[in-house]
């Protein structure tokens, strides 16, 4: 009588499959993370605040703003950009798993709404340029706070 | 034609939980790798994005006296 014998071939090239399957997910399994989502919002809000920063430094060289422009407006940047450490600093030591700390929820919008602020205190034309910059914050935000219900 | 024995169908089934056992934990070892080498990556982001913040909020201070 001939007696079967179970292959492990199949089943180990199903799980070898499946490995790889779930490497291959891997990207799409970090961005539906809260803390990896905060922490997008957070770079956003400060590439924004960069953009704004040296769109200012320029308008500044070229006379197009006034000297009490560019100090008000430098004032405000040292207060978004310290709220921005703050919260840089807040999802560094968050832990994964966690539930998002509270501090996030009240950072964010108020870095959002601060960041709105500085860019209409420029002229149109480099308001217009930024725009796209200041859309990603708000849509980084709002993602933020849809997660942590916030 | 080979007939299947019951020790044979035991054998068969032992083996495949087992395996099934194995190709699940691989699975969340794998996922939970994945997102924890995101989590690492985010955070080397962040602590380079902290020495930058400190080096603009400098610069604005500077600007702003």
């Amino acid at each position: 009588m001939i007696r079967y014998r179970p292959s492990l071939v199949p089943v180990g090239a199903l799980i070898v499959a499946l490995a790889m399957l779930m490497s291959a997910c891997g990207g799409k399994l970090i961005q539906t993370d809260p803390r990896h989502k905060a922490a997008v919002a957070v770079q956003a809000v400060a590439e924004s605040l960069f953009a704004v920063q040296d769109a200012e430094g320029v308008l500044y060289a070229f006379c197009t703003i006034s000297q009490d422009q560019h100090r008000a407006i430098n004032r405000q940047l040292v207060k978004a950009l310290t709220l921005t450490q703050s919260a840089a600093k807040v999802v560094i030591v968050w832990h994964p798993g966690l539930p998002a700390p509270a501090e996030l929820a009240q950072l964010l919008p108020a870095l959002q709404a601060l960041t709105g602020d500085i860019v209409t205190q420029l002229p149109q034309a480099q308001q217009a340029q930024l725009w796209p910059t200041i859309v990603a914050v708000y849509q980084a935000v709002a993602v933020c706070l849809i997660l942590f219900g916030g | 034609m080979a007939k299947i024995t019951a020790s044979d169908a035991l054998a068969w089934t032992q083996v495949v939980l087992q395996l099934v056992t194995i190709g699940a934990t691989t699975v969340v070892k794998v996922k939970q790798a994945m997102i924890d080498a995101g989590h690492a990556a985010d955070d080397v982001r962040l602590v380079a994005l902290d020495a930058e913040l400190t080096k603009r909020i400098a610069r604005a201070k500077a600007a702003s006296e």
